[in-house]
């Protein structure tokens, strides 16, 4: 078995209080204290970060000592928080490590389209001009073109639903709790995509402990186990939108995750869901890619949980990526904000005793061709 | 229950890519194809056969960040795991060992690890290698090059290394290269041949400094259960580590790789690696700067300290020699971007597969495999290999 022992948050807003080798040495030795262990007990450091967000050259030999890593095994994983945590479960799973540092910060000024522009194939497609936003708002007019329960109104439902659970969520970024009408009076992006339809770009840092059962045992509070994780990636090339729209990456990491963790029915033995949904079609294609609803009810599916915490399952009651979206800890974060629901130390909207939450993560931030996805189930102690 | 972890195939891309990156006609899909093609062949598999897939390169390199996203050649059509490692030079090793940890774990039976052929999109390297030191006090100083001339300088000063015994390295790498068809520097330079190149920075001459190469390399991971059935002579991973040194340089000497000979320690043990002189039959060393070169044959423990330029003279380490290290002619004949810590691996794997070619040991069983990187050298990755 490997655990969640212990996690850290320092932000997320619009500006980051501290530089990056600054900010994650915070919360890693945050969540240190917590546990009550120093740097000796860490075998191993996992960073998630991306060079072209942090504006330097293998950006992680910044970040890596601050995290625990000077004179350990460290590496870097690009593809986002949960898929460095996939990696982490593997080095413990190797029997070689016992305890492993999961950390990202994201503090630098980045343009994130640029960022998604300059990650698009050179010869074809990147002088289309096409970056994540373009990529998110051609998905959505797909599904309200597919979905015949999926209109403007529902999608702006569902950014209320978010915002509303973000507005009590203190780690949240954007915490205004925006309504309709402020969600419809934002301005126009592309498509039908609003400015408050799409994320944030959040700054802060984030860390996590995760650690083997040997070392479990010996640590003061019990651990938010990670029961199972998965990974899978999609081709860039498609020529069928309808196939964007079956989520294949976030399908494939989803079939593993549930399979290593024994799911067999998600929709009754999963209680909270926190999805990295940048717009609110992804909230739809989200949660019919994890199961939870019958293949294409995942409009239905969310009408009736939009704010409601005692809903099961409960999707993002965190507000989500459209309140809180760091590039780089983005996936950190949901599994942070899991583990506080778990462990009943969520601060945000009253979800109630949960057992089992399934977090997703992606690189969809540089666009949606290409894109990797990665899904970890966790279980509370009890 | 953890899964004992094997090499069961290695594959390069055509022997005529691995040349200077400005004459490099081949594409990155191309170069991709290839190599992840030969390694598949090499293993008796297919691509769906792959269970994930672990590639690595530094970004700024590539002219396309998180290039591999649009190479459709990763088993991406079975949407199986495509992990994206960057930890700089080491790449190849970082990457080798998630690979290994993947199978170890039994997370997945069967992983490609893939080394991008990188450089070819970078207008000037140098420009982004700089990007890789401390923004505020070291950035606007120090080059890549200036790292391998720290160590060369400091090397000399503490044991009277001389600029003879660094030509006389990279000669021995030179010659090498000469038997090997995936070589880029190929001309068999001699230690006048070096002297004569131009300066670089003190005291490395352009003949003692890398070239920029094209070029791809793939292996494939495996459990030795699944290895034993594809082949006859599977390589097994017996041990692999890496260390961490700090991101800020200022208070670094640089007389040895103190933290390699403490990584070297760390990995010995988990193999039960007691004298690597004798036990060591092949090694590949990532040295890009040639001073390096008896400095790691220091921290590997094949000699005392200061006696690294002694053993190489000796002939110790020459192809025929008692421990042939960089048979291939090494990162100083070709650099091929982070494929090249691929390559180390690759290497060793080939060597003690006995299918080696022309620049095969003698009958080599235990082998080392070494990578270098991130800002002047923060990262080191070793893995022991055995036949």
């Amino acid at each position: 078995m490997v655990g969640i022992a212990a996690y850290a948050i320092d932000g997320y807003g619009d500006t980051a209080s501290e530089r990056g080798d600054e900010a994650i040495f915070s919360v890693v030795r945050q969540a240190m204290d917590e546990i009550g262990i120093e740097r000796a007990t860490v075998d191993g450091v996992v960073n998630t970060a991306q060079d072209a967000y942090d504006g330097i050259t293998i950006s992680s030999g910044l970040t890596m000592c601050p995290s625990g890593g000077y004179d350990k095994a460290t590496t870097r994983i690009e593809n986002g928080g949960v898929a460095a945590l996939h990696q982490a479960v593997a080095k413990i799973g190797s029997g070689e490590y016992d305890c492993v540092v999961v950390a990202a910060e994201d503090t630098v000024v980045s343009d994130v389209q640029a960022v998604s522009a300059i990650s698009q194939e050179p010869l074809q497609t990147r002088d289309v001009g096409i970056n994540q936003l373009q990529a998110y708002a051609i998905l959505t007019e797909r599904l309200v073109t597919d979905r015949e329960s999926v209109d403007q109104e529902l999608l702006v439902n569902l950014a209320v639903a978010r915002y509303q659970a973000a507005s009590e969520n203190p780690d949240a970024h954007r915490r205004a709790g925006h309504g309709r009408s402020e969600v419809r009076a934002s301005g126009p992006v592309v498509g039908r995509l609003r400015e408050l339809e799409i994320p944030p770009t959040s700054k802060g840092a984030v860390a996590i402990i995760l650690v083997s059962d040997e070392l479990a045992v010996d640590l003061p509070n019990p651990v938010v186990e990670v029961a199972g994780v998965g990974l899978g990636s999609s081709r860039y090339h498609y020529r069928d939108l309808d196939v964007a729209l079956r989520q294949p990456a976030l399908s494939a990491a989803v079939a593993d995750a549930y399979d290593r963790a024994g799911i067999r029915d998600p929709s009754t033995e999963i209680d909270i869901v926190e999805s990295f949904a940048p717009t609110p079609a992804f909230d739809i294609l989200s949660v019919e890619a994890l199961d939870l609803c019958p293949d294409r009810a995942g409009p239905d599916f969310l009408t009736g949980s939009r704010g409601d915490g005692s809903r099961r399952p409960c999707v993002n009651p965190s507000g989500g990526a459209l309140a809180t979206n760091p590039p780089n800890g983005g996936g950190l974060f949901r599994l942070v904000q899991a583990a506080k629901i778990l462990e009943t130390q969520f601060e945000g909207i009253d979800v109630g005793a949960s057992e089992t939450a399934v977090v997703t993560d992606s690189d969809l931030l540089l666009g949606d061709q290409g894109r990797t996805d990665a899904v970890a189930v966790l279980r509370g102690a009890a | 229950m953890t899964e004992d972890v094997a090499v069961a195939g290695v594959g390069y891309s055509d022997p005529n890519t691995f040349v200077d990156c400005e004459d490099a006609t081949d594409t990155k899909l191309d170069l991709a194809f290839d190599a992840v093609g030969a390694a598949l062949d090499h293993a008796s598999l297919g691509i769906d056969d792959i269970d994930a897939t672990v590639f690595t390169t530094v970004d700024g390199f590539e002219g396309t960040n998180r290039v591999e996203r649009t190479l459709e050649v990763f088993g991406q059509n079975n949407n199986i795991p495509l992990v994206s490692v960057n930890t700089g030079g080491t790449g190849g090793g970082s990457a080798f060992k998630e690979g290994y940890q993947l199978v170890k774990s039994e997370m997945y039976d069967t992983v490609l690890v893939y080394g991008a052929p990188t450089f070819d999109s970078a207008t000037e390297a140098q420009q982004i290698l700089n990007t890789a030191a401390p923004p505020l006090f070291e950035k606007p100083f120090i080059s890549a090059a200036h790292m391998g001339a720290f160590f060369g300088t400091a090397y000399k000063e503490e044991y009277g290394a001389t600029d003879e015994d660094f030509a006389r390295a990279a000669a021995k790498n030179y010659a090498a290269a000469t038997d090997n068809p995936w070589a880029h520097r190929r001309a068999g330079y001699s230690v006048a041949d070096v002297l004569d190149s131009a300066m670089v920075v003190s005291p490395l001459r352009l003949l003692g400094t890398c070239p920029v190469s094209s070029g791809a390399s793939a292996m494939v991971l495996t459990t030795a259960e699944r290895a034993a059935e594809l082949r006859e002579n599977p390589v097994a991973v017996d041990a692999v580590g890496n260390s961490t040194n700090t991101f800020r340089t200022g208070y670094r000497t640089y007389e040895d790789f103190s933290k390699l000979d403490a990584l070297a320690d760390e990995v010995y043990e988990k193999a039960g690696i007691q004298n690597p002189r004798t036990e060591f039959d092949v090694v590949e060393l990532f040295n890009p700067y040639i001073p390096f070169e008896p400095m790691q044959y220091e921290a590997i423990g094949l000699c005392d300290p200061g006696e690294g330029t002694d053993i190489l003279a000796a002939g110790v380490t020459e192809p025929d020699g008692e421990v042939p290290v960089n048979p291939s002619g090494g990162v100083i004949a070709t650099n091929s971007g982070i494929c090249a810590s691929v390559t180390r691996h690759c290497e060793v794997a080939l060597q003690l597969m006995g299918e080696a070619g022309s620049r095969q040991v003698d009958d080599p069983e235990v082998g080392l495999a070494h990578a270098w990187g991130g800002n002047d050298g923060q990262f080191n990755t070793l893995a022991v290999l055995s036949r």
